[in-house]
């Protein structure tokens, strides 16, 4: 009975002097099975928010948001879409309303034909003829044709995000604008406002602060509804991953300054709360103009 | 390799030297001695560089294949037909391996060398990829420029030259150059294609240029080494040699070689 407890509770010495006794060294195949890295979770994760506000002094809303994502993942490929497009309208008699109503809906109608359905559908896996910037480019002449013929003497800017994979495809006319947020602290925007006080910044001829206030602030020499023929800016880039990539209109970079748009856009695991708090803080601001945004956050 | 020739860009790796021949074969030969330490045959004249790359040297053959060769047992991995010849210089990624043919497709594998898309242009490829920033860039004689997506092989933009081109494109931050054979060597805008600058030389560019320090040289069939600046295509210096230049220079401690059809290799001042 005494040698069972002793063997039951450990008292036993030979058992403690064998806790020393070294093992063999573990093969090359049993190290790899205990010390093999976590599997890669695919595919990447886009989430995306969006929010919108007439402002505090405007009586109606101009501005259109749209998009669209999806995602398509199996042992071989694992490719993101998503089309994204903030448009700020202007001009007399609701046409600003309808311009960049018709603008986003034209443009996001397009690339979801043309690049959606081949890219998902089983029978048809070949590429669209024309390039993805050609498509962006294509699509963007067809929301002008569609605003000139539906809001005659109405105009709007257009800024589209097109995800495929790992790139984005910007096409830009106006002065909304698309920023990439890195999580190390960097707000950069992508986009190149084309209006007359950033053409005379660029100059040299006012500081970034004069602009801020310059009396003509809101005038552009590029929008769709213009009647001169021009070309959208168009550019590829590896998106930041991870990271996040804001659209949005001048109601919301015009009022709030890059340090707290950073700070909105990353305090927040939820990209809708934060879209929703950046719009409050741009109304709080003054709201002085329509505020639109999308935030996309990629892990 | 005593009555042939190789044409492609010897690749060093562990003081070995890899090049492909217009015998068939590959040969590994020691950086040291010269001696030839095993080769490799194929069915066709070898004009593709080889890319050395997880054990392993890449290359293409004129008999169609893309090979993979081990390195320790100087034996066949896999090899893939891809239906032409073979004479661009495989891209090597960390996922994917990058290459185009004469008969025009462009391919992109995976290391086991199974196909994970292929994209089709109206003529030849000759001019080697690059791959950066997710895109894939090469040059066709269909006269067009590719920029495709290194992931799909979707084309994300397409720019048109004047005539075809087999030179191949560097790259250094978004400034993209190359030449074609409509004598120009341009400029462009890795992201959107828009034309930086073109230069204009005096015959066709079918080298391939290099950038070093902000500056851009490239060599024409006019027999003259160009010395450019990347930022505004603007002349720095110019070299006249007494025949062609179809091949690349190579810079080393700031010295410029560069090989010209008159026989002599000349070495100069960046």
């Amino acid at each position: 009975m005494v040698d069972f407890f002793k063997r039951l509770f450990g008292s036993n010495k030979n058992n403690i002097s064998s806790i020393n006794v070294e093992t063999a060294p573990l093969s090359e195949e049993q190290l790899k099975f205990v010390t093999r890295e976590d599997p890669i979770v695919t595919p990447s994760q886009i989430l995306v928010g969006v929010g919108q506000s007439v402002g505090r002094q405007r009586d109606h809303n101009e501005d259109a948001l749209f998009y669209f994502n999806s995602n398509f993942a199996n042992s071989s490929k694992d490719i993101s879409f998503g089309i994204f497009i903030v448009a700020d309208g202007m001009g007399g008699h609701e046409y600003g309303e309808v311009a960049s109503s018709v603008a986003s809906k034209t443009l996001g109608d397009y690339v979801v034909q043309k690049l959606y359905s081949p890219l998902f559908n089983p029978s048809s896996s070949t590429p669209p003829n024309e390039s993805i910037q050609e498509i962006i480019e294509n699509g963007i002449k067809l929301a002008q044709n569609a605003v000139m013929h539906k809001a005659p003497g109405g105009g709007t800017t257009i800024t589209a995000g097109l995800i495929l994979g790992d790139q984005i495809t910007i096409g830009h006319v106006g002065d909304s604008r698309l920023y990439f947020i890195y999580p190390d602290g960097r707000i950069e925007s992508k986009t190149n406002d084309h209006s007359l006080v950033k053409r005379l910044v660029d100059l040299g001829q006012i500081s970034e602060t004069e602009a801020k206030n310059h009396p003509n602030k809101n005038v552009l020499y590029r929008a769709l509804g213009q009647s001169e023929p021009f070309r959208p800016d168009l550019m590829n880039l590896t998106i930041p991953k991870p990271g996040y990539i804001l659209i949005c209109s001048d109601g919301l970079w015009g009022t709030i300054v890059d340090e707290e748009l950073f700070r909105l856009a990353t305090n927040f695991e939820n990209p809708s709360i934060s879209c929703s708090k950046m719009v409050d803080a741009a109304n709080k601001a003054g709201g002085p103009d329509n505020i639109s945004v999308i935030l996309i956050k990629i892990l | 390799m005593d009555h042939s020739y190789g044409v492609g860009k010897p690749a060093i790796f562990e003081n070995n030297i890899y090049i492909g021949s217009e015998d068939k074969k590959m040969y590994c030969i020691s950086a040291w001695t010269g001696k030839e330490l095993w080769t490799f045959s194929t069915d066709g004249p070898i004009r593709s560089s080889v890319k050395i790359a997880e054990g392993h040297a890449f290359f293409g053959s004129d008999d169609g294949y893309l090979y993979a060769v081990n390195l320790v047992s100087n034996k066949i991995t896999w090899r893939i037909d891809s239906g032409s010849p073979i004479r661009t210089t495989p891209f090597i990624t960390r996922d994917n391996i990058y290459f185009g043919n004469e008969y025009g497709d462009f391919f992109c594998l995976d290391f086991s060398g199974h196909v994970r898309w292929r994209f089709k242009t109206k003529k030849a490829i000759t001019s080697s990829p690059i791959v950066d920033g997710g895109m894939v860039f090469f040059a066709s004689l269909d006269s067009t420029f590719y920029a495709l997506d290194a992931k799909s092989g979707w084309v994300v933009w397409r720019f048109r030259m004047e005539k075809g081109s087999i030179s191949s494109p560097c790259k250094s931050e978004n400034f993209l150059v190359f030449g074609s054979a409509d004598n120009h060597i341009y400029c462009l805008e890795s992201g959107n294609a828009r034309e930086i600058w073109r230069y204009k030389t005096d015959h066709q560019v079918s080298g391939s240029p290099i950038i070093y320090n902000n500056s851009v040289y490239c060599g024409s069939a006019d027999g003259t080494l160009y010395s450019l600046d990347l930022k505004n295509g603007q002349l720095r210096w110019k070299f006249k040699t007494d025949d062609l230049i179809t091949g690349s220079p190579v810079i080393i401690n700031n010295i410029l070689y560069i090989g010209s059809s008159d026989h002599l290799i000349y070495a100069l001042y960046a």
